[in-house]
């Protein structure tokens, strides 16, 4: 879903990390299951969500805060 | 084929070939293969991950692999926001930025077989609604999707 978004829109950065592969980021963000979705360091969600409440919280992401 | 089976390098063939339009490049940020091993600076699956982009890179022509030198190229990578190995960038027809850290196995080897020809094609089936929405966005938006190799 992130990266679809990427593929339409210029602002948005989709990175895909695997999670085994980078323990001290995985740590700082709390990985305690996957798929977990960071937006903009702030919001954070665990699971799959159907588009449009995946939308709504990377508005809700994008609202919170600067990207890195 | 080493790491992708004739039977799925077959289909993912197939699928390429029906869904790719325009050229995509993956850039591959990596470290050199060294018969000497650092145990603090060792990436884990980069000689893996390399495997496995150059047997997707055969799959199609429109495809194009680029190898890259981390720690030669640093400043190339810090200008694509590559802090980290293995990094994979996607590019091509996406308005945004691609870009996967870590191998791209499992159920992620689907995600890049899928993006590459999004990527290519420069759309995806989002809903016009979500599309609207998104383009409302005036800066950017980093998300991060943590996932594991199963």
């Amino acid at each position: 879903m992130a990266q679809k978004m990427a593929v339409e829109c210029e602002h948005v950065i989709a990175d895909t990390v695997e999670a085994t592969e980078f323990p001290q980021l995985s740590q700082k963000y709390r990985v305690m299951s996957v798929p977990k979705i960071v937006v903009n360091e702030k919001t954070q969600f665990v699971g799959a969500l159907p588009e449009e409440r995946f939308l709504a919280e990377v508005m809700k992401g994008a609202a919170s805060g600067k990207a890195k | 084929m080493a790491l992708i089976s004739d039977k799925d390098g077959q289909f993912v063939k197939d699928y390429f070939a029906k869904e790719l339009k325009g050229p995509v490049q993956i850039d591959y940020y990596t470290q050199h293969d060294s018969k000497l091993m650092v145990p603090s600076t060792e990436c884990m699956y980069c000689k893996e991950t390399r495997e496995i982009l150059e047997e997707v890179a055969t799959l199609s022509d429109k495809i194009e692999l680029k190898v890259h030198d981390y720690v030669a190229e640093l400043q190339e990578a810090e200008r694509s926001g590559i802090d980290r190995i293995p990094a994979t960038v996607i590019s091509g027809n996406a308005k945004g930025k691609i870009r996967f850290f870590g191998i791209p196995s499992g159920y992620e080897f689907s995600s890049l077989v899928e993006v590459i020809a999004d990527v290519s094609k420069g759309q995806t089936d989002l809903s016009e609604a979500t599309k609207s929405q998104l383009a409302k966005l005036t800066h950017d938006v980093q998300i991060q999707v943590f996932v594991t190799p199963t």
